[in-house]
Protein backbone atom coordinates (compact mmCIF):
# COMPACT_ATOMS: atom_id res chain seq x y z
CA UNK A 1 0.00 0.00 0.00
CA UNK A 2 1.39 3.24 -1.31
CA UNK A 3 2.17 6.16 1.67
CA UNK A 4 -0.60 8.83 1.40
CA UNK A 5 1.95 11.44 1.08
CA UNK A 6 3.07 9.66 -2.42
CA UNK A 7 0.02 8.89 -3.34
CA UNK A 8 -1.88 12.44 -5.02
CA UNK A 9 1.35 13.21 -7.00
CA UNK A 10 1.63 9.62 -8.73
CA UNK A 11 -2.26 10.22 -9.76
CA UNK A 12 -1.60 13.78 -10.89
CA UNK A 13 1.42 12.36 -13.26
CA UNK A 14 -0.68 9.42 -14.14
CA UNK A 15 -3.29 11.81 -15.63
CA UNK A 16 -0.61 14.01 -17.03
CA UNK A 17 1.46 11.21 -18.94
CA UNK A 18 -2.26 9.52 -20.15
CA UNK A 19 -2.99 12.80 -21.73
CA UNK A 20 -1.01 16.49 -22.95
CA UNK A 21 -2.95 18.55 -20.07
CA UNK A 22 -5.52 17.05 -17.26
CA UNK A 23 -9.11 16.45 -18.40
CA UNK A 24 -11.56 18.35 -16.31
CA UNK A 25 -13.47 15.46 -15.02
CA UNK A 26 -9.62 14.41 -13.98
CA UNK A 27 -8.79 18.22 -12.36
CA UNK A 28 -12.14 18.28 -10.72
CA UNK A 29 -11.49 14.96 -8.69
CA UNK A 30 -8.30 16.57 -7.55
CA UNK A 31 -10.13 19.64 -6.16
CA UNK A 32 -13.14 17.47 -4.58
CA UNK A 33 -10.75 15.64 -2.64
CA UNK A 34 -9.03 19.05 -1.15
CA UNK A 35 -12.32 19.94 -0.58
CA UNK A 36 -13.27 16.70 1.60
CA UNK A 37 -10.25 16.84 3.13
CA UNK A 38 -11.32 20.27 4.28
CA UNK A 39 -15.09 19.09 5.03
CA UNK A 40 -13.43 16.27 7.28
CA UNK A 41 -11.68 18.89 8.96
CA UNK A 42 -8.39 17.40 7.99
CA UNK A 43 -6.67 20.74 7.14
CA UNK A 44 -3.30 19.74 6.66
CA UNK A 45 -4.38 17.18 4.47
CA UNK A 46 -6.28 19.14 2.44
CA UNK A 47 -3.39 21.86 2.21
CA UNK A 48 -0.53 19.09 1.07
CA UNK A 49 -3.08 17.64 -1.30
CA UNK A 50 -3.61 20.97 -2.83
CA UNK A 51 0.00 21.46 -2.62
CA UNK A 52 1.03 18.75 -4.46
CA UNK A 53 -1.28 19.75 -7.26
CA UNK A 54 0.63 23.05 -7.36
CA UNK A 55 3.85 21.11 -8.85
CA UNK A 56 1.49 21.42 -11.98
CA UNK A 57 0.06 24.53 -12.35
CA UNK A 58 1.10 25.48 -16.13
CA UNK A 59 -0.78 22.56 -17.31
CA UNK A 60 -3.91 23.94 -15.78
CA UNK A 61 -6.05 26.66 -17.59
CA UNK A 62 -6.98 29.55 -15.73
CA UNK A 63 -10.52 28.67 -14.08
CA UNK A 64 -8.62 25.70 -12.73
CA UNK A 65 -5.97 27.72 -11.40
CA UNK A 66 -8.49 30.11 -10.16
CA UNK A 67 -10.42 27.56 -8.14
CA UNK A 68 -7.20 25.80 -6.69
CA UNK A 69 -6.21 28.99 -4.97
CA UNK A 70 -9.86 29.37 -3.69
CA UNK A 71 -10.20 25.87 -2.34
CA UNK A 72 -6.33 26.18 -0.62
CA UNK A 73 -7.56 29.86 0.78
CA UNK A 74 -10.01 27.75 2.31
CA UNK A 75 -7.65 25.42 3.65
CA UNK A 76 -5.67 27.59 5.20
CA UNK A 77 -8.13 29.70 6.91
CA UNK A 78 -11.43 27.48 8.09
CA UNK A 79 -13.71 28.16 10.61
CA UNK A 80 -11.93 26.63 12.90
CA UNK A 81 -9.81 29.06 15.08
CA UNK A 82 -6.48 26.57 15.71
CA UNK A 83 -6.54 25.84 11.97
CA UNK A 84 -6.31 28.94 11.06
CA UNK A 85 -3.23 30.56 8.82
CA UNK A 86 -4.35 33.73 7.87
CA UNK A 87 -0.95 34.90 6.12
CA UNK A 88 -0.96 31.76 4.12
CA UNK A 89 -4.77 32.33 3.06
CA UNK A 90 -4.03 35.78 2.25
CA UNK A 91 -1.56 34.42 0.01
CA UNK A 92 -3.53 32.54 -2.02
CA UNK A 93 -6.47 35.37 -1.91
CA UNK A 94 -4.00 38.13 -3.78
CA UNK A 95 -2.91 35.71 -6.21
CA UNK A 96 -6.45 34.31 -6.81
CA UNK A 97 -7.20 38.24 -7.21
CA UNK A 98 -4.13 39.22 -9.46
CA UNK A 99 -5.63 36.30 -11.79
CA UNK A 100 -9.20 37.67 -11.88
CA UNK A 101 -10.25 41.03 -9.95
CA UNK A 102 -13.85 39.82 -10.65
CA UNK A 103 -13.15 36.53 -9.32
CA UNK A 104 -15.85 35.13 -5.91
CA UNK A 105 -14.86 32.09 -4.00
CA UNK A 106 -17.06 28.87 -4.42
CA UNK A 107 -20.18 29.08 -2.64
CA UNK A 108 -19.00 25.26 -0.81
CA UNK A 109 -15.80 26.94 0.83
CA UNK A 110 -16.91 30.30 1.86
CA UNK A 111 -17.86 31.49 5.26
CA UNK A 112 -18.29 34.68 6.48
CA UNK A 113 -14.41 34.70 8.11
CA UNK A 114 -13.19 34.10 4.43
CA UNK A 115 -15.05 36.20 2.70
CA UNK A 116 -13.95 39.13 5.35
CA UNK A 117 -10.14 38.08 4.51
CA UNK A 118 -10.69 37.82 0.89
CA UNK A 119 -12.26 41.49 1.04
CA UNK A 120 -9.45 42.38 3.13
CA UNK A 121 -7.07 40.82 -0.17
CA UNK A 122 -8.96 42.59 -2.56
CA UNK A 123 -8.65 46.29 -1.08
CA UNK A 124 -4.92 45.36 -0.94
CA UNK A 125 -4.23 43.89 -4.43
CA UNK A 126 -3.51 45.79 -7.23
CA UNK A 127 -5.04 43.82 -10.28
CA UNK A 128 -6.21 44.18 -13.63
CA UNK A 129 -8.35 41.81 -16.03
CA UNK A 130 -8.13 42.37 -19.80
CA UNK A 131 -10.49 41.14 -21.66
CA UNK A 132 -10.69 40.87 -25.48
CA UNK A 133 -12.91 39.81 -28.21
CA UNK A 134 -11.58 36.72 -29.67
CA UNK A 135 -12.27 38.23 -33.26
CA UNK A 136 -13.02 41.72 -34.44
CA UNK A 137 -13.80 43.67 -38.01
CA UNK A 138 -12.83 46.77 -38.47
CA UNK A 139 -14.16 48.72 -41.34
CA UNK A 140 -12.83 52.00 -42.50
CA UNK A 141 -12.04 54.63 -39.98
CA UNK A 142 -15.29 53.95 -37.77
CA UNK A 143 -15.23 50.37 -37.70
CA UNK A 144 -13.70 49.64 -33.74
CA UNK A 145 -12.02 46.59 -31.92
CA UNK A 146 -12.42 46.82 -28.30
CA UNK A 147 -10.52 45.74 -25.34
CA UNK A 148 -12.62 45.56 -21.91
CA UNK A 149 -10.56 46.32 -18.87
CA UNK A 150 -11.47 45.96 -15.00
CA UNK A 151 -8.88 46.55 -12.08
CA UNK A 152 -9.94 46.36 -8.35
CA UNK A 153 -8.41 49.95 -7.85
CA UNK A 154 -9.28 52.91 -9.96
CA UNK A 155 -6.53 53.85 -12.57
CA UNK A 156 -5.33 55.13 -16.12
CA UNK A 157 -5.47 52.57 -18.78
CA UNK A 158 -3.09 52.83 -22.05
CA UNK A 159 -4.11 50.57 -25.15
CA UNK A 160 -1.06 50.22 -27.23
CA UNK A 161 -0.69 48.15 -31.01
CA UNK A 162 2.85 47.57 -31.79
CA UNK A 163 3.71 45.50 -34.74
CA UNK A 164 5.56 42.32 -33.73
CA UNK A 165 8.01 42.71 -36.72
CA UNK A 166 9.01 46.27 -35.40
CA UNK A 167 8.29 49.39 -35.05
CA UNK A 168 6.77 52.16 -32.64
CA UNK A 169 3.97 51.07 -30.35
CA UNK A 170 0.79 53.49 -31.73
CA UNK A 171 -1.39 54.65 -29.05
CA UNK A 172 -5.01 53.99 -29.82
CA UNK A 173 -6.53 54.98 -27.01
CA UNK A 174 -6.79 55.86 -23.28
CA UNK A 175 -9.06 55.52 -19.63
CA UNK A 176 -8.74 57.84 -17.11
CA UNK A 177 -9.18 57.08 -13.06
CA UNK A 178 -11.99 54.47 -13.35
CA UNK A 179 -12.03 50.99 -12.38
CA UNK A 180 -14.17 49.82 -15.44
CA UNK A 181 -13.49 50.99 -18.80
CA UNK A 182 -13.58 50.14 -22.52
CA UNK A 183 -10.40 50.70 -24.66
CA UNK A 184 -10.81 50.85 -28.59
CA UNK A 185 -8.66 50.80 -30.89
CA UNK A 186 -8.95 51.20 -35.17
CA UNK A 187 -7.45 49.99 -38.43
CA UNK A 188 -6.87 53.78 -40.17
CA UNK A 189 -7.59 56.71 -38.46
CA UNK A 190 -8.65 58.94 -42.17
CA UNK A 191 -4.93 59.55 -42.86
CA UNK A 192 -2.94 56.87 -42.16
CA UNK A 193 -2.98 52.49 -41.86
CA UNK A 194 -2.58 51.90 -38.52
CA UNK A 195 -3.43 48.06 -38.90
CA UNK A 196 -2.39 45.98 -42.10
CA UNK A 197 -1.78 42.16 -42.54
CA UNK A 198 1.13 41.13 -39.64
CA UNK A 199 1.21 40.24 -36.41
CA UNK A 200 1.06 42.57 -33.83
CA UNK A 201 0.90 42.81 -29.24
CA UNK A 202 -2.22 44.44 -27.96
CA UNK A 203 -0.21 45.94 -24.91
CA UNK A 204 -2.28 47.68 -22.00
CA UNK A 205 -1.04 49.32 -19.12
CA UNK A 206 -2.56 50.03 -16.52
CA UNK A 207 -1.38 52.76 -13.48
CA UNK A 208 -2.90 52.85 -9.98
CA UNK A 209 -3.72 56.00 -9.51
CA UNK A 210 -3.55 56.17 -6.18
CA UNK A 211 0.10 54.05 -5.37
CA UNK A 212 1.20 54.70 -9.01
CA UNK A 213 1.86 50.70 -9.62
CA UNK A 214 1.81 49.51 -13.15
CA UNK A 215 1.09 46.48 -14.53
CA UNK A 216 1.21 45.60 -18.08
CA UNK A 217 -0.68 43.11 -19.97
CA UNK A 218 0.47 42.31 -24.04
CA UNK A 219 -1.81 40.03 -26.48
CA UNK A 220 -0.42 38.65 -29.04
CA UNK A 221 -3.13 39.87 -32.24
CA UNK A 222 -3.32 38.72 -35.91
CA UNK A 223 -4.22 41.41 -38.50
CA UNK A 224 -5.21 40.56 -41.80
CA UNK A 225 -6.58 43.07 -44.25
CA UNK A 226 -5.49 44.82 -47.38
CA UNK A 227 -4.30 48.32 -47.52
CA UNK A 228 -6.39 50.92 -49.72
CA UNK A 229 -4.09 51.85 -52.43
CA UNK A 230 -4.63 55.66 -52.03
CA UNK A 231 -4.51 58.42 -54.84
CA UNK A 232 -1.57 60.92 -54.40
CA UNK A 233 -3.82 64.52 -54.20
CA UNK A 234 -3.27 66.39 -57.92
CA UNK A 235 -0.56 68.63 -58.19
CA UNK A 236 -1.02 72.34 -59.64
CA UNK A 237 1.46 74.36 -61.67
CA UNK A 238 1.24 77.88 -60.58
CA UNK A 239 3.76 78.15 -64.03
CA UNK A 240 0.73 76.79 -66.20
CA UNK A 241 -1.51 79.75 -64.95
CA UNK A 242 -1.60 82.97 -67.89
CA UNK A 243 -0.50 86.28 -66.88
CA UNK A 244 -3.50 87.97 -65.41
CA UNK A 245 -3.12 91.60 -66.67
CA UNK A 246 -1.52 93.25 -69.48
CA UNK A 247 2.01 94.66 -69.55
CA UNK A 248 1.66 98.53 -68.54
CA UNK A 249 1.83 100.80 -71.52
CA UNK A 250 4.88 103.04 -70.31
CA UNK A 251 6.12 104.52 -73.38
CA UNK A 252 2.15 105.28 -74.46
CA UNK A 253 1.76 106.95 -71.07
CA UNK A 254 4.40 108.88 -70.95
CA UNK A 255 3.85 110.44 -74.27
CA UNK A 256 -0.05 110.88 -73.73
CA UNK A 257 2.05 112.72 -69.98
CA UNK A 258 4.18 114.90 -72.13
CA UNK A 259 2.18 115.65 -74.87
CA UNK A 260 -0.84 116.84 -72.45
CA UNK A 261 1.52 119.05 -70.40
CA UNK A 262 3.14 120.26 -73.69
CA UNK A 263 -0.86 121.37 -74.34
CA UNK A 264 -1.04 123.09 -71.25
CA UNK A 265 1.85 125.48 -71.51
CA UNK A 266 1.41 125.78 -75.38
CA UNK A 267 -2.25 127.09 -74.43
CA UNK A 268 -0.67 129.38 -71.58
CA UNK A 269 1.93 130.85 -73.67
CA UNK A 270 -0.01 130.81 -77.35
CA UNK A 271 -3.57 130.96 -76.50
CA UNK A 272 -3.24 134.25 -74.89
CA UNK A 273 -4.43 137.70 -76.31
CA UNK A 274 -3.28 139.11 -79.11
CA UNK A 275 -3.02 142.43 -77.41
CA UNK A 276 0.53 143.27 -77.27
CA UNK A 277 0.24 146.13 -74.62
CA UNK A 278 -1.82 143.27 -72.52
CA UNK A 279 0.78 140.73 -73.08
CA UNK A 280 3.25 142.12 -71.71
CA UNK A 281 1.35 143.57 -68.72
CA UNK A 282 1.68 139.90 -67.61
CA UNK A 283 3.97 137.68 -67.80
CA UNK A 284 3.44 132.93 -67.93
CA UNK A 285 0.61 131.83 -66.08
CA UNK A 286 1.77 130.40 -62.47
CA UNK A 287 -1.87 128.49 -62.72
CA UNK A 288 -0.68 127.00 -65.71
CA UNK A 289 2.85 126.32 -63.96
CA UNK A 290 0.72 124.75 -61.04
CA UNK A 291 -1.24 122.23 -63.63
CA UNK A 292 1.46 121.39 -65.52
CA UNK A 293 3.74 119.94 -62.63
CA UNK A 294 0.66 118.23 -61.75
CA UNK A 295 0.65 116.55 -64.67
CA UNK A 296 3.89 115.76 -64.70
CA UNK A 297 3.37 114.29 -61.27
CA UNK A 298 -0.10 112.44 -62.16
CA UNK A 299 2.29 110.91 -65.32
CA UNK A 300 5.27 110.13 -62.80
CA UNK A 301 3.09 108.26 -60.49
CA UNK A 302 1.34 105.94 -63.40
CA UNK A 303 4.76 105.34 -64.96
CA UNK A 304 5.34 103.99 -61.55
CA UNK A 305 2.68 102.58 -60.02
CA UNK A 306 0.54 101.28 -63.01
CA UNK A 307 0.59 97.31 -63.23
CA UNK A 308 -1.56 96.94 -66.66
CA UNK A 309 -4.77 96.19 -67.67
CA UNK A 310 -6.48 93.14 -65.62
CA UNK A 311 -7.13 90.57 -68.99
CA UNK A 312 -10.64 89.11 -67.78
CA UNK A 313 -9.81 85.84 -70.64
CA UNK A 314 -6.51 85.11 -68.48
CA UNK A 315 -8.09 86.22 -65.31
CA UNK A 316 -11.10 83.57 -66.27
CA UNK A 317 -9.24 80.95 -67.57
CA UNK A 318 -7.14 80.59 -64.53
CA UNK A 319 -10.20 80.87 -62.35
CA UNK A 320 -10.89 77.68 -64.46
CA UNK A 321 -7.89 76.16 -64.26
CA UNK A 322 -7.98 76.55 -60.20
CA UNK A 323 -11.23 75.69 -60.09
CA UNK A 324 -10.73 72.21 -61.82
CA UNK A 325 -7.72 71.67 -59.87
CA UNK A 326 -9.86 71.95 -56.55
CA UNK A 327 -12.38 70.10 -58.37
CA UNK A 328 -9.35 67.01 -59.01
CA UNK A 329 -8.50 67.05 -55.37
CA UNK A 330 -11.84 66.96 -54.34
CA UNK A 331 -12.40 64.27 -56.71
CA UNK A 332 -9.42 62.46 -55.17
CA UNK A 333 -9.89 62.86 -51.67
CA UNK A 334 -13.37 61.59 -52.22
CA UNK A 335 -11.70 58.44 -53.78
CA UNK A 336 -9.73 58.28 -51.18
CA UNK A 337 -12.02 58.40 -48.51
CA UNK A 338 -14.52 55.68 -50.07
CA UNK A 339 -11.21 53.49 -50.59
CA UNK A 340 -10.34 54.37 -46.39
CA UNK A 341 -14.46 53.69 -45.79
CA UNK A 342 -14.10 49.96 -47.41
CA UNK A 343 -10.86 49.11 -45.35
CA UNK A 344 -11.94 46.12 -43.42
CA UNK A 345 -9.04 44.04 -41.49
CA UNK A 346 -10.03 41.22 -39.38
CA UNK A 347 -8.00 40.97 -35.68
CA UNK A 348 -7.94 37.93 -34.13
CA UNK A 349 -6.61 38.10 -30.94
CA UNK A 350 -5.04 35.41 -28.37
CA UNK A 351 -6.76 35.12 -25.58
CA UNK A 352 -5.19 33.47 -22.70
CA UNK A 353 -6.96 30.58 -20.74
CA UNK A 354 -9.48 29.29 -22.95
CA UNK B 1 -43.80 110.84 -95.80
CA UNK B 2 -41.30 113.73 -95.16
CA UNK B 3 -39.90 113.84 -91.39
CA UNK B 4 -39.87 116.87 -89.73
CA UNK B 5 -36.68 118.60 -89.67
CA UNK B 6 -36.33 118.12 -85.76
CA UNK B 7 -37.43 114.40 -85.93
CA UNK B 8 -34.95 113.95 -88.12
CA UNK B 9 -32.47 115.77 -86.00
CA UNK B 10 -33.63 113.73 -82.97
CA UNK B 11 -33.00 110.39 -85.35
CA UNK B 12 -29.95 110.78 -86.17
CA UNK B 13 -29.09 111.85 -82.53
CA UNK B 14 -30.59 108.78 -81.31
CA UNK B 15 -29.85 106.42 -83.84
CA UNK B 16 -26.07 106.03 -83.18
CA UNK B 17 -27.07 105.91 -79.37
CA UNK B 18 -29.40 103.43 -79.57
CA UNK B 19 -27.30 101.12 -81.93
CA UNK B 20 -23.90 101.54 -79.41
CA UNK B 21 -25.77 100.49 -76.57
CA UNK B 22 -26.88 97.26 -78.89
CA UNK B 23 -23.54 96.88 -79.42
CA UNK B 24 -21.75 97.70 -76.13
CA UNK B 25 -20.43 94.27 -75.41
CA UNK B 26 -22.41 92.94 -72.35
CA UNK B 27 -20.96 91.47 -69.37
CA UNK B 28 -19.98 87.93 -70.01
CA UNK B 29 -21.68 85.75 -67.54
CA UNK B 30 -19.31 84.33 -65.34
CA UNK B 31 -18.55 80.73 -64.99
CA UNK B 32 -20.60 79.68 -61.82
CA UNK B 33 -18.09 78.36 -59.79
CA UNK B 34 -16.05 81.56 -60.75
CA UNK B 35 -15.16 84.14 -57.41
CA UNK B 36 -11.82 85.25 -58.68
CA UNK B 37 -13.24 87.86 -60.76
CA UNK B 38 -16.61 89.62 -61.47
CA UNK B 39 -16.31 91.34 -65.02
CA UNK B 40 -16.91 94.80 -64.68
CA UNK B 41 -20.42 96.60 -66.05
CA UNK B 42 -19.74 98.97 -68.88
CA UNK B 43 -21.73 101.69 -69.31
CA UNK B 44 -23.50 101.63 -72.82
CA UNK B 45 -23.20 105.41 -72.79
CA UNK B 46 -20.76 108.15 -71.50
CA UNK B 47 -22.02 110.41 -69.10
CA UNK B 48 -20.28 113.44 -66.89
CA UNK B 49 -21.98 115.54 -64.79
CA UNK B 50 -20.21 117.89 -62.62
CA UNK B 51 -19.90 120.27 -60.32
CA UNK B 52 -17.39 123.58 -61.58
CA UNK B 53 -15.33 125.86 -59.83
CA UNK B 54 -13.01 128.11 -61.71
CA UNK B 55 -10.77 130.44 -60.21
CA UNK B 56 -10.31 132.83 -62.70
CA UNK B 57 -8.25 136.40 -63.61
CA UNK B 58 -9.83 138.32 -65.88
CA UNK B 59 -7.80 141.10 -67.54
CA UNK B 60 -9.23 143.73 -70.12
CA UNK B 61 -7.77 145.97 -72.16
CA UNK B 62 -9.76 149.02 -72.88
CA UNK B 63 -7.35 151.76 -73.60
CA UNK B 64 -5.83 150.72 -69.89
CA UNK B 65 -5.31 147.68 -68.62
CA UNK B 66 -7.43 146.17 -65.96
CA UNK B 67 -7.19 143.57 -63.75
CA UNK B 68 -9.47 141.86 -61.44
CA UNK B 69 -10.29 137.87 -60.00
CA UNK B 70 -13.45 135.96 -60.32
CA UNK B 71 -14.53 133.05 -58.72
CA UNK B 72 -17.24 131.22 -61.07
CA UNK B 73 -19.25 128.24 -60.53
CA UNK B 74 -21.50 126.02 -62.11
CA UNK B 75 -21.77 122.57 -63.98
CA UNK B 76 -21.25 120.64 -66.84
CA UNK B 77 -22.76 117.95 -68.55
CA UNK B 78 -22.20 115.50 -71.47
CA UNK B 79 -23.63 112.42 -72.96
CA UNK B 80 -22.46 110.57 -75.84
CA UNK B 81 -22.62 106.69 -76.35
CA UNK B 82 -19.25 104.94 -75.16
CA UNK B 83 -18.33 103.92 -78.24
CA UNK B 84 -18.94 107.23 -80.32
CA UNK B 85 -21.07 108.81 -82.28
CA UNK B 86 -22.60 112.02 -81.78
CA UNK B 87 -23.49 113.62 -78.26
CA UNK B 88 -24.47 116.45 -76.56
CA UNK B 89 -22.53 118.50 -74.21
CA UNK B 90 -23.21 121.53 -71.99
CA UNK B 91 -21.95 123.77 -69.56
CA UNK B 92 -23.23 126.80 -67.14
CA UNK B 93 -20.84 128.88 -65.26
CA UNK B 94 -20.66 132.24 -63.75
CA UNK B 95 -21.01 134.61 -60.65
CA UNK B 96 -23.75 137.21 -60.18
CA UNK B 97 -23.10 140.73 -61.77
CA UNK B 98 -20.18 139.33 -63.16
CA UNK B 99 -18.50 137.19 -65.89
CA UNK B 100 -21.24 134.41 -67.13
CA UNK B 101 -20.80 131.26 -69.55
CA UNK B 102 -23.69 129.06 -70.97
CA UNK B 103 -23.03 126.55 -73.42
CA UNK B 104 -24.86 123.94 -75.39
CA UNK B 105 -23.40 121.67 -78.08
CA UNK B 106 -23.01 118.61 -79.79
CA UNK B 107 -20.02 116.21 -79.91
CA UNK B 108 -19.23 114.57 -83.15
CA UNK B 109 -16.39 111.77 -82.62
CA UNK B 110 -15.63 108.88 -79.70
CA UNK B 111 -13.97 109.37 -76.41
CA UNK B 112 -10.58 109.31 -77.42
CA UNK B 113 -10.92 112.60 -79.79
CA UNK B 114 -14.54 114.60 -81.06
CA UNK B 115 -15.32 117.56 -82.83
CA UNK B 116 -17.28 120.14 -80.86
CA UNK B 117 -20.15 122.50 -82.20
CA UNK B 118 -21.74 124.64 -79.58
CA UNK B 119 -24.09 127.58 -78.93
CA UNK B 120 -22.25 130.13 -76.47
CA UNK B 121 -23.98 133.14 -74.82
CA UNK B 122 -21.33 134.94 -72.22
CA UNK B 123 -21.41 138.42 -70.30
CA UNK B 124 -18.84 141.06 -71.80
CA UNK B 125 -18.13 144.46 -72.22
CA UNK B 126 -20.99 146.67 -72.82
CA UNK B 127 -20.14 150.00 -75.09
CA UNK B 128 -22.46 152.40 -73.33
CA UNK B 129 -22.10 151.13 -69.92
CA UNK B 130 -18.57 150.37 -70.38
CA UNK B 131 -19.21 147.85 -67.79
CA UNK B 132 -16.76 144.66 -68.48
CA UNK B 133 -19.66 142.39 -68.01
CA UNK B 134 -22.78 144.40 -68.73
CA UNK B 135 -24.07 142.90 -71.94
CA UNK B 136 -24.46 139.13 -73.18
CA UNK B 137 -23.56 138.06 -76.32
CA UNK B 138 -24.48 134.99 -78.54
CA UNK B 139 -21.94 133.67 -80.87
CA UNK B 140 -21.27 130.29 -82.20
CA UNK B 141 -18.41 127.99 -80.80
CA UNK B 142 -16.02 125.46 -83.09
CA UNK B 143 -13.32 123.14 -81.75
CA UNK B 144 -12.32 120.04 -80.46
CA UNK B 145 -11.46 117.29 -77.40
CA UNK B 146 -9.29 114.91 -76.75
CA UNK B 147 -8.63 112.29 -73.96
CA UNK B 148 -5.77 110.09 -73.17
CA UNK B 149 -5.57 107.63 -70.24
CA UNK B 150 -2.63 107.27 -68.01
CA UNK B 151 -2.60 103.28 -68.31
CA UNK B 152 -4.53 101.69 -66.19
CA UNK B 153 -4.13 104.00 -62.72
CA UNK B 154 -7.35 106.14 -63.16
CA UNK B 155 -5.76 109.42 -64.17
CA UNK B 156 -6.95 110.90 -67.93
CA UNK B 157 -5.71 113.95 -69.17
CA UNK B 158 -8.30 116.47 -71.08
CA UNK B 159 -7.59 118.97 -73.83
CA UNK B 160 -10.24 121.36 -75.80
CA UNK B 161 -10.04 123.99 -77.74
CA UNK B 162 -11.83 126.12 -79.99
CA UNK B 163 -12.93 129.21 -81.92
CA UNK B 164 -15.78 131.70 -81.46
CA UNK B 165 -17.41 133.32 -84.27
CA UNK B 166 -20.22 136.04 -83.89
CA UNK B 167 -23.85 134.96 -85.38
CA UNK B 168 -25.09 137.42 -87.99
CA UNK B 169 -27.92 138.82 -87.25
CA UNK B 170 -27.96 138.57 -83.32
CA UNK B 171 -28.85 142.34 -82.23
CA UNK B 172 -26.60 143.17 -79.55
CA UNK B 173 -23.47 141.50 -81.20
CA UNK B 174 -20.84 143.28 -82.60
CA UNK B 175 -19.96 142.29 -85.97
CA UNK B 176 -16.49 141.82 -84.94
CA UNK B 177 -16.81 139.48 -82.07
CA UNK B 178 -13.93 136.49 -81.91
CA UNK B 179 -12.34 134.78 -79.72
CA UNK B 180 -11.09 131.22 -78.53
CA UNK B 181 -10.10 129.22 -75.25
CA UNK B 182 -8.37 126.27 -74.24
CA UNK B 183 -8.48 124.08 -71.24
CA UNK B 184 -6.25 121.15 -70.52
CA UNK B 185 -7.72 118.61 -67.33
CA UNK B 186 -6.62 116.29 -65.36
CA UNK B 187 -9.06 113.77 -63.85
CA UNK B 188 -9.14 110.95 -61.50
CA UNK B 189 -11.85 108.67 -61.33
CA UNK B 190 -12.17 105.97 -58.36
CA UNK B 191 -12.78 102.81 -59.55
CA UNK B 192 -14.74 101.54 -56.75
CA UNK B 193 -17.34 103.81 -57.29
CA UNK B 194 -17.76 106.53 -60.62
CA UNK B 195 -16.66 109.57 -58.97
CA UNK B 196 -14.16 111.82 -60.65
CA UNK B 197 -12.25 114.95 -59.70
CA UNK B 198 -10.77 116.98 -62.07
CA UNK B 199 -8.35 119.83 -61.87
CA UNK B 200 -6.79 121.91 -64.77
CA UNK B 201 -5.98 125.27 -66.61
CA UNK B 202 -7.83 127.46 -69.20
CA UNK B 203 -7.52 130.15 -70.98
CA UNK B 204 -9.78 132.06 -72.94
CA UNK B 205 -9.64 135.52 -75.34
CA UNK B 206 -12.93 137.23 -76.33
CA UNK B 207 -12.80 140.39 -78.30
CA UNK B 208 -15.61 142.61 -78.40
CA UNK B 209 -16.46 146.20 -79.52
CA UNK B 210 -12.84 146.47 -80.02
CA UNK B 211 -12.25 145.69 -76.13
CA UNK B 212 -10.10 142.33 -75.39
CA UNK B 213 -10.24 139.74 -72.54
CA UNK B 214 -7.86 137.91 -70.81
CA UNK B 215 -9.60 135.03 -68.86
CA UNK B 216 -7.13 132.63 -67.13
CA UNK B 217 -8.39 130.01 -64.55
CA UNK B 218 -7.83 127.38 -62.54
CA UNK B 219 -10.66 124.89 -62.93
CA UNK B 220 -11.49 122.74 -60.79
CA UNK B 221 -14.47 119.79 -60.79
CA UNK B 222 -15.96 117.03 -59.27
CA UNK B 223 -19.25 114.70 -60.17
CA UNK B 224 -20.35 111.76 -61.15
CA UNK B 225 -19.02 110.08 -64.57
CA UNK B 226 -19.65 106.69 -65.99
CA UNK B 227 -18.05 105.25 -69.51
CA UNK B 228 -15.52 107.82 -69.50
CA UNK B 229 -12.09 106.04 -69.69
Amino acid sequence: MLKRRLRTPLIVTLFFALGATPAEAQFRDLIDRVKADINDLKFADAVRRGQEIFAFTSAMTKPQLIELRSVMAAAYFPDEADSQKPDSAMVHLQALIKLDPEAVLPTDVRWPGLDSLFAVARSQTFAVAVKHAEESILIGTDGRGFVDVISTRPAVFYLRIAPLAGGEAVLHDSATATTRGRLAYRAHDGTKTLLSTGEYNLIVTAIDTVTRDSVMYTNKGTATGEVPVLSPPPTFDEKSLKPESSKPPRVRTAFTGIFYTALTFAIASQGRTIDPALKSAYGTDSRATMIGVAMIGATAFALWKDKGTPSRENILANARAREDHRRAVTDAEAENRRRIAAYRVSMRVAIEGR
Amino acid sequence: MTMRPFARLALAFLLPTVAAAQAAPAPAPAATTDTAFTPKRVSPVQFLLFGLMHSAEVRTSNGGISDSSASLKGFEVLLMPRNGGIGLTGRMIGEADGLTYTEGGILIGSRRFSIDAAYVMRTGYNPVTFLPFDSTYAFARGGFRSRGNLGNTGFTFGFRAGYYVGIPGKPANDPTLEGWDGETNLYWSWSKFPLTAMLGYRIERFNVWGVEQEVSALTMGAGLAFGRR
